[in-house]
C-alpha cells in the first residue's frame, strides 16, 4: 500500500516535468506547426545556467531564477530565428527542415554544454529541501513544488491562450500563416515570442527538476522524447494535452516499480514507446483532441 | 688533372673506398636508426562522454611512467611511443580503431579499451588481431571467456572485491539480513546475482532486490519497497555509477533505511561522491585501493616504494592529488613496461610473460601476479574497507582481517572465484 | 528498338552512376595510398553507404523523413548476433532472416505511420526506433543488454572466410556497388519519377496515376531492408554489437550523411558517407569539442548547402547546360499528338446523378446532376464558393461523395481513389498550378505520359534492374513528351525546372502532363487565370483541337466570354445546387443566372 501510494506520487511529480516540457513544446507547435525538438535542452541548459549562477556567483535564487528564464528565452528566440532564417510569411519553412533545423540546434546545445559544464552531472539548489510524509509514503518538497509550478504555469498559459490578444494570435498563426500575415499579424513576432515561451517553460521545468535528479548534457534528449510523448498522450488540446498525457506518462512509468524483480524496470522503459505506437494506430490525435491529426 | 697512367685505377680506388665506407656508414647508421627505433604502444581510452573524467585520470597515469621511463634512456634504448585514440564511446569506433593499432600502427600492445561497455562491444577483436589488450574494467568477468585469452585487467577494486565488502559489514555490525537495489540492466543484475552468493558465503542472506533502470532519478519506489521490508534489513547494498548510485544512496535515509551501506561501481573519484550527504557518507563502504586512501593508512602499513614515488612523481607533474584511474593508468602502462623490460617487444612473448609470469606490485597498492586462467591477477582480499568523509576516502579497516574474523579463508574465495567464472578453469 | 540502343539509353542515363565511382575509386585511392585513409573507413564507408542509399531513396525521391531506420539497422545486426549465439546459424543466412524481419516490420510499420502526416510521421518512426532500442536492452537475457553480445564470426563465400579487411571490404563493395546501380538506375527511372512527383505535390501524383500509398510502402519497406542490410553487415564486420551503435546519434549521423552528401542525387551519399566516416579522424584533436562540431557542421549544412554537395554540384551542371531563354516569347501551338482514347463511346460520357457533398454542417453540393456527352465541352460556372471545385474533387476523387453517383461511359466511380479515377480515363488541372516542382519539364510531362506509376514490386524491380521493356517505354515516353513541348513551342524548355518557366506557361504544361496520360474527359479548374493574353489565345486553340480529336472536356472559368466563346454546354451552380443547364445563348438570358452573378 505504501509502495502504491509512493509510486503514485512520484509519477505524479515526474509527470509534472514531463507535463511542463510538454507544455513549452505545445506552445511552440501550435504557433508555428513546428516539431522543435530542442524543447528538451532548454530544459537543461536552463537548470545549469541557475546553478551556476547560484552556486559559482552567489546570486541569490530569485535573481538567478529571472535571470536563466531571461537567457532560456533568448535561446527560444534565437532557435525560431534560426528555423526560420531562409523563410517568409507567403512563403513558410518547410517541414522537413524546420524539424532538421531544430535537431541540428539540439545537437549544438548539447556540444555548448559539453564545453561549457563538462560531462559531470550537477544538481541546483531546491526551493525547499527535506521530506514530508502522507500515507506511509516519502516525498520531497521540492516534488510537491514541481507539481505546483506546474499546475500555476498550466492554469496561467490556459488563461494567456484563452483570454489575451497575443495568445490567440499564436493560436490563429499556426493555423494559417499566409493569412494571419495579410491580417497584419506579425508572423514571425509571435512565432519568436511563442518560442521564447516555450523555452521558458522548460527552463522552468529543468531548474525544478535539478536537485532531485541532477542535471548533464546528454538530457536535452531525454527530456525532449518525454515531452513529446506527453504531448501526443494528450493530443492537441493546447494545455489540458500535454498536463494529462505528461502526468499519465509518469504515473503509467512507474506504476511498473509495483512489479517486484527486475521486469518493473524493464518495462518502464519499452512500455512507453509502445503506447505511443498503439496512439499512433487507434488515436494519433492523443486522448483528449476532438479532430484527427 | 695530370693523366699519369695510375690516375685512373687510383681513382677507381677512391671511389671504391668512398662507396664502401658510405655503405659501412649506412648500414651502422641504419643499425642505430633501428636500435633507436621506437616500440609503439597504443593508448586507446574515452575521452568524451560521461566516462571521460576515468579516461583523463588513466591517460594522466600512464604518461607519467611512460615519460618517466623515456627520460632514462627508454628500454634498451628504444623509447616508447604511444599512438593515441578516442573511442568516443563506440563499440565499433573502438573495435576499428583497435584494428587500426594493430595492423597499421603495429604496436605492440595496447593500454585500453577503459569502460566495460566498450570493451563488451569490442571484446572480439584483441583474439582476431593478435594483441594484447591491457584494460581497465571493472567487471571483467562479463567479458567472454574465449576473449579474456587476450585482454586482461589491471583494475584491482574490481566489482567481486566489491562484494567482499559485505564481509566487512558482517564482521562489523554482525549484519545477516541485505536488502540490495541495483539497476536493471544486465550489468546490474550479474553483480546482483553475484552479491546474492557472495552474501550466502558469509553467511548473510539477501532477502530482497529491487532494479531500476539506470537513468532513472527518483529511486524512492525502489528504496521504499526495501525498507518496507519485514523483518527490517540491517544492510543496504547499493550498485550503480555516477547519479544513480548517489541519489541511492542520498535518498536511503529518506526512505527510512539507516543501516550500514555497502557500495559497489564507478563512483570511486572524489569528484563524484562530494554529492554524498555527510550523514550517508559516514556510514557507506567500498572497497578501496591502498593509494586511494593512502594519507588515512595506519603508519605500519605506510612502506610501498611504488606507491610512495606514484604518488610523489604526479604531484610533481601535475600539481594535483591523484586519483583511483590514475593508479589505474600508471599500473596499466607498468604492466606493459615491466614485460618489455623483461621479454622485449615480441607480441605472443609480451602476452604470454603477462599473463603467466608477471608479478609486480602497482600504484594502486596491490600484488599483479596474472594466471592464463585469471585475468585480473590481483587479490581481490588485499584491499582496504574506505567511506567518505568530506569529499575524501578514510580508510576503514582491511577486508583480509574482516574475512578472517568471520571465518572466510583464502580458499573458499578461490573456490567462489572459480564458481563465479572469474578465474576460467 | 535493339539491345545496343537500349543499352547506350541507359548508360546515358545512369551517367552519373559511372563517373562517380571512378572519380570516387581514384580519390580513395590516392588517399589510401598516402595514408589518409585507413581500411576500416572503407569498409564501413561501404556499410553506411548502403544504408544511406534506402535512405535517401525514401526522403530524397519519396519525401518521407523517417527517423526510425536505426531501428533496423539494429534488428539487422542484432539478428546476425542473436541467431549465432543461439543456433550458431552462419552470418549470411541470419542476415536474410533478418531482412525478412525488417521487411515485416517496415510494412507494419508503414501501415500505422504512412497514414500520418508530416510531423507525426517523423514521430511514429522515432518512436519505433527508441523501442527498438530499448527491446534491445531489456531483452538482455537474449541480446545481451548493455553487456553487448560478441562472437559474430566473419561470413564465408565459396569455403573462403572473410577475414580480413580486403576480402570483406571486397564483398561490401560488390554489394554496395550493385545496390547504388539499382537505386540510381530507380530514381531516373519511371518509379523515381514517380516519388519524386508525391514528394511534390501528393494530390496531384495521385490525380495523375500514381499509387501514392502502393509506392510509399513499398519504397518504405525497400529502405528498411537496406538498412537491415548495412546492420548485418556492420555487426559482422565488428563481431559483436552493443545497443550504443544503435542510439540517437547514429540517427544524427546517418542523417547528416544523407544531407552533407545530397539528398535527392543518390549519388551524394556516397560523399556524405565518407565524409563522415573521416571526420572522427579529423577532428581527433577537438576532442570536447566534437560534439559542437557536429551540431554546428549539421547547422551550416542546412542552411548553406540545402541540398547537399552533390546537390550543389548538379545545380551547377543545371546552370550551364540547361540555354534558357527568357523572353516574352509565348508558346506557339502546333500539332497536337492527341489520340483519341479508343475507351470513349459516343454518348454519354460523364454524368452526375444527384451528387452530395457536405463538410462538417455545411452542404457544399446539394443534389447536383449534369450529363456530359461526346464530343462536347462543357463549362460550369457560378459565383465564388458555389461548389464547382467541389464537384471537381468529387469527380476526380479527391472527396468521396456523400450522395448520389458518378458515372464514367456508364460505370459508377464510387468510392475510387484519385489515381484509380485517373486510370479509368479522366484527368484534371487545378485552380493553383501543381507542376511537380522536383522534376524538369519534360519529367512533368513524361509523369502524365506514363500514367504515374502503379507502385507495385514488379514495377520497382524491372525500373531498378533496366529491363529492356521498361526502358523501352521509357524512350518513348520522353520522345512523346518532347512531342507535346514542341506542339506547344515550349520546347526550350524542356531540361528547365519548374522554378524557371513562366507562370502562364507553367499552366499550359500542366494541361500537356494531363493530356499525355490519353484521358477519355479533361477536366480544366481555372485554367485560364493567370495567363497572359496572348497565352490566353494559345489556350483557347489547344482546346479547339483537343475537342476536335475527340476529347471531352468539362471547364470550370470566371471569364464568362471565355466559356460562351468555347463551351458548347454550360452548367450554373450556385450555393451547391445547379440553378441552369443547357447551350450558352439560353444561359446568357437565364434569369436566375443573371440573378445569381448580379444579385437582385
Amino acid at each position: 500500500m505504501e509502495t502504491l501510494v509512493q509510486v503514485l506520487l512520484t509519477g505524479l511529480s515526474q509527470g509534472s516535468i514531463y507535463a511542463l516540457v510538454g507544455l513549452g513544446f505545445s506552445v511552440a507547435f501550435m504557433a508555428s506547426r513546428i516539431l522543435n525538438l530542442a524543447q528538451g535542452s532548454y530544459a537543461v541548459f536552463g537548470g545549469f545556467i541557475f546553478l551556476t549562477m547560484v552556486g559559482s556567483y552567489r546570486v541569490p535564487m530569485p535573481l538567478a531564477f529571472v535571470g536563466a528564464l531571461l537567457i532560456s528565452a533568448l535561446l527560444g528566440l534565437a532557435t525560431e530565428r534560426v528555423v526560420n532564417l531562409r523563410s517568409k510569411p507567403w512563403k513558410p519553412v518547410s517541414l522537413d527542415m524546420a524539424v532538421l533545423s531544430t535537431l541540428a540546434l539540439l545537437v549544438l546545445f548539447e556540444g555548448a554544454m559539453f564545453l561549457l559544464w563538462g560531462s559531470d552531472p550537477r544538481r541546483g539548489p531546491s526551493l525547499q529541501s527535506g521530506v514530508f510524509h502522507l500515507f506511509g509514503a516519502v516525498v520531497a518538497w521540492q516534488s510537491l513544488w514541481m507539481m505546483v509550478a506546474a499546475a500555476i504555469i498550466s492554469l496561467g498559459l490556459h488563461l494567456f491562450l484563452k483570454k489575451t490578444w497575443m495568445g490567440r494570435a499564436m493560436r490563429a498563426s499556426a493555423q494559417n500563416t499566409m493569412m494571419s500575415y495579410l491580417l497584419g499579424i506579425n508572423v514571425s513576432r509571435i512565432g519568436g515570442i511563442a518560442f521564447a515561451l516555450g523555452a521558458m517553460i522548460g527552463a522552468t521545468a529543468g531548474i525544478l527538476v535539478s536537485p532531485i535528479t541532477w542535471l548533464d548534457y546528454q538530457l536535452g534528449g531525454f527530456f525532449m522524447l518525454n515531452g513529446i510523448l506527453a504531448y501526443l498522450i494528450g493530443g492537441e488540446e493546447d494545455v489540458a494535452g500535454p498536463v494529462v498525457g505528461g502526468l499519465l506518462l509518469g504515473l503509467v512509468q512507474n506504476v511498473f516499480l509495483l512489479i517486484p524483480g527486475a521486469t518493473g524496470g524493464l518495462l518502464k522503459q519499452v512500455v512507453p514507446m509502445l503506447i505511443l505506437i498503439l496512439m499512433l494506430v487507434f488515436r494519433p490525435q492523443g486522448l483528449l483532441a476532438s479532430r484527427r491529426a | 688533372m695530370t693523366s699519369s697512367p695510375c690516375a685512373i685505377p687510383l681513382k677507381r680506388v677512391r671511389l671504391g673506398i668512398v662507396a664502401l665506407l658510405s655503405a659501412l656508414c649506412v648500414l651502422v647508421g641504419a643499425e642505430r636508426s633501428h636500435a633507436a627505433e621506437p616500440i609503439k604502444i597504443g593508448l586507446l581510452l574515452t575521452y568524451v562522454g560521461p566516462t571521460a573524467v576515468f579516461a583523463r585520470f588513466e591517460d594522466k597515469g600512464a604518461r607519467l611512467l611512460i615519460d618517466q621511463v623515456n627520460r632514462d634512456g627508454g628500454i634498451n634504448g628504444r623509447l616508447i611511443e604511444i599512438v593515441n585514440y578516442d573511442t568516443e564511446g563506440k563499440p565499433d569506433r573502438a573495435g576499428s580503431l583497435y584494428r587500426r593499432l594493430a595492423n597499421e600502427d603495429k604496436v605492440a600492445a595496447v593500454i585500453g579499451p577503459d569502460s566495460i561497455f566498450v570493451l563488451l562491444g569490442m571484446s572480439g577483436v584483441p583474439s582476431e588481431v593478435k594483441v594484447l589488450s591491457i584494460a581497465a574494467p571493472g567487471l571483467y568477468e562479463l567479458v567472454q571467456p574465449q576473449s579474456r585469452d587476450y585482454i586482461v585487467s589491471a583494475w584491482a577494486p574490481n566489482t567481486f572485491s566489491g562484494t567482499l565488502v559485505l564481509g566487512y559489514i558482517k564482521d562489523k555490525f554482525n549484519a545477516k539480513r541485505v536488502g540490495m537495489i541495483t539497476t536493471s540492466d544486465v550489468i546490474g543484475q550479474t553483480i546482483a546475482s553475484t552479491v546474492k552468493t557472495m552474501a550466502a558465503a558469509f553467511g548473510m542472506e539477501v532477502v530482497e532486490v529491487a532494479s531500476q533502470p539506470a537513468s532513472d532519478r527518483d529511486l524512492l519506489p525502489s528504496l521504499r519497497k526495501l525498507a518496507s521490508v519485514e523483518p527490517k534489513i540491517e544492510a543496504l547494498y547499493v550498485f550503480g555509477s555516477g547519479p544513480f548510485a548517489n541519489i541511492a544512496m542520498n535518498q536511503s535515509e529518506l526512505a527510512g533505511i539507516n543501516v550500514p551501506i555497502a557500495y559497489n561501481g564507478g563512483n570511486v573519484i572524489p569528484d563524484l561522491v562530494k554529492e554524498l550527504s555527510p550523514d550517508t557518507a559516514k556510514r557507506t563502504f567500498l572497497a578501496a585501493a591502498r593509494s586511494t586512501v593512502w594519507s588515512t593508512l595506519p603508519a605500519a602499513d605506510k612502506k610501498d616504494p611504488v606507491i610512495e614515488k606514484f604518488l610523489a612523481d604526479y604531484q610533481a607533474k601535475y600539481n594535483e592529488q591523484p586519483t583511483l584511474p590514475a593508479a589505474v593508468g600508471y599500473d596499466m602502462a607498468l604492466t606493459i613496461v615491466d614485460a618489455l623490460k623483461a621479454v622485449g617487444p615480441d607480441r605472443e612473448k609480451l602476452r604470454e610473460y603477462i599473463r603467466t609470469k608477471q608479478k609486480f606490485s602497482g600504484a594502486q597498492g596491490v600484488e599483479f601476479a596474472r594466471t592464463a586462467a585469471y585475468g585480473y591477477g590481483s587479490d581481490p582480499s588485499e584491499l582496504t574497507v574506505a567511506s567518505v568523509e568530506n569529499g575524501k576516502f578514510i580508510f576503514r579497516g582491511y577486508l583480509k582481517e574482516s574475512l578472517a574474523r568471520i571465518g572466510f579463508s583464502k580458499e573458499a574465495m578461490m573456490t567462489k572465484l572459480r564458481e563465479l567464472k572469474l578465474i576460467a578453469e | 528498338m535493339s539491345p545496343v540502343d537500349v543499352a547506350r539509353y541507359l548508360m546515358r542515363r545512369n551517367a552519373a552512376f559511372f563517373v562517380v565511382l571512378a572519380v570516387y575509386a581514384l580519390a580513395a585511392a590516392t588517399l589510401y595510398a598516402i595514408g589518409w585513409l585507413h581500411s576500416d573507413v572503407i569498409v564501413t564507408t561501404a556499410i553506411f553507404f548502403i544504408v544511406v542509399l534506402g535512405l535517401d531513396l525514401l526522403y530524397g525521391c519519396a519525401g518521407l523523413l523517417s527517423f526510425g531506420h536505426v531501428g533496423f539497422l539494429a534488428i539487422g545486426a542484432y539478428s546476425v548476433a542473436v541467431l549465432h549465439a543461439q543456433f550458431a546459424l552462419p552470418p549470411l543466412v541470419s542476415m536474410l532472416i533478418g531482412l525478412l524481419v525488417s521487411a515485416a516490420s517496415g510494412y507494419l510499420l508503414g501501415r500505422v505511420c504512412l497514414r500520418l502526416s508530416g510531423s507525426y510521421f517523423m514521430l511514429g518512426t522515432l518512436a519505433f526506433g527508441i523501442m527498438v532500442h530499448a527491446a534491445i536492452t531489456v531483452g538482455y537475457t537474449v541480446t545481451g543488454g548493455d553487456g553487448g553480445l560478441g562472437g559474430i564470426p566473419r561470413p564465408s563465400l565459396g569455403g573462403v572466410v572473410l577475414s580480413s579487411d580486403r576480402s570483406f571490404g571486397l564483398m561490401v563493395w560488390s554489394l554496395a556497388v550493385v545496390l547504388f546501380w539499382l537505386t540510381y538506375s530507380l530514381s531516373r527511372s519511371k518509379v523515381g519519377r514517380a516519388a519524386r512527383a508525391i514528394r511534390s505535390d501528393e494530390l496531384a501524383a495521385a490525380c495523375l496515376g500514381v499509387n501514392v500509398a502502393s509506392l510509399k510502402m513499398n519504397l518504405f519497406v525497400i529502405s528498411a531492408c537496406f538498412a537491415s542490410l548495412g546492420g548485418s553487415l556492420f555487426a559482422m564486420y565488428n563481431g559483436a554489437v552493443h545497443p550504443d551503435s544503435f542510439s540517437l546519434t547514429t540517427l544524427l549521423d546517418l542523417l547528416l550523411m544523407m544531407f552533407f552528401g545530397g539528398e535527392g542525387t543518390i549519388w551524394g551519399a556516397l560523399l556524405g558517407t565518407t565524409f563522415m566516416r573521416l571526420l572522427p579522424d579529423i577532428t581527433g584533436a577537438l576532442q570536447g569539442g566534437k560534439i559542437l562540431f557536429s551540431g554546428v557542421l549539421f547547422t551550416i549544412i542546412i542552411f548553406a548547402l540545402p541540398r547537399g554537395i552533390a546537390g550543389a554540384i548538379e545545380d551547377l551542371i543545371h546552370r550551364f547546360s540547361v540555354r534558357r531563354r527568357l523572353g516574352e516569347l509565348g508558346p506557339a501551338v502546333g500539332e497536337f499528338p492527341f489520340i483519341a482514347n479508343s475507351g470513349a463511346n459516343s454518348g454519354t460520357l460523364l454524368e452526375l446523378n444527384n451528387v452530395s457533398r457536405s463538410f462538417g454542417g455545411v452542404l457544399a453540393v446539394e443534389d447536383v446532376s449534369f450529363r456530359v456527352d461526346q464530343g462536347l465541352i462543357k463549362g460550369l460556372i457560378g459565383p465564388n464558393g458555389a461548389g464547382k471545385s467541389t464537384i471537381m474533387n468529387v469527380i476526380s476523387g479527391v472527396l468521396q461523395l456523400h450522395g448520389g453517383q458518378v458515372l464514367l461511359a456508364g460505370q459508377p466511380l464510387n468510392g475510387l481513389r484519385p489515381d484509380q479515377v485517373a486510370r479509368r480515363g479522366i484527368q484534371r488541372t487545378f485552380q493553383h498550378e501543381r507542376l511537380f516542382a522536383q522534376l524538369t519539364i519534360i519529367e512533368n510531362i513524361m509523369v502524365g505520359q506514363e500514367r504515374g506509376a502503379d507502385g507495385s514490386l514488379r514495377e520497382i524491380a524491372a525500373c531498378a534492374v533496366g529491363l529492356p521493356g521498361s526502358v523501352e517505354s521509357e524512350i518513348a515516353a520522353r520522345s512523346k513528351a518532347y512531342q507535346w513541348l514542341a506542339s506547344l513551342g515550349l520546347s526550350r524548355y524542356a531540361e528547365a525546372r519548374v522554378g524557371e518557366v513562366p507562370h502562364g506557361l507553367r499552366k499550359l504544361v500542366e494541361v500537356a502532363r494531363c493530356c499525355a496520360a490519353n484521358p477519355m474527359i479533361l477536366l480544366l479548374d481555372e485554367t485560364a487565370a493567370g495567363l497572359n493574353n496572348i497565352e490566353r489565345q494559345a489556350f483557347k486553340k489547344i482546346i479547339r483541337m483537343l475537342r476536335d480529336r475527340g476529347l471531352v472536356m468539362v471547364i470550370i472559368e470566371h471569364d464568362i466570354d471565355f466559356i460562351m466563346d468555347l463551351c458548347d454546354e454550360v452548367c450554373v451552380v450556385n450555393f451547391g445546387r445547379r440553378i441552369a443547364d443547357g447551350p450558352p445563348a439560353a444561359i446568357r438570358k437565364d434569369p436566375h443566372v443573371i440573378e445569381a452573378y448580379l444579385g437582385q
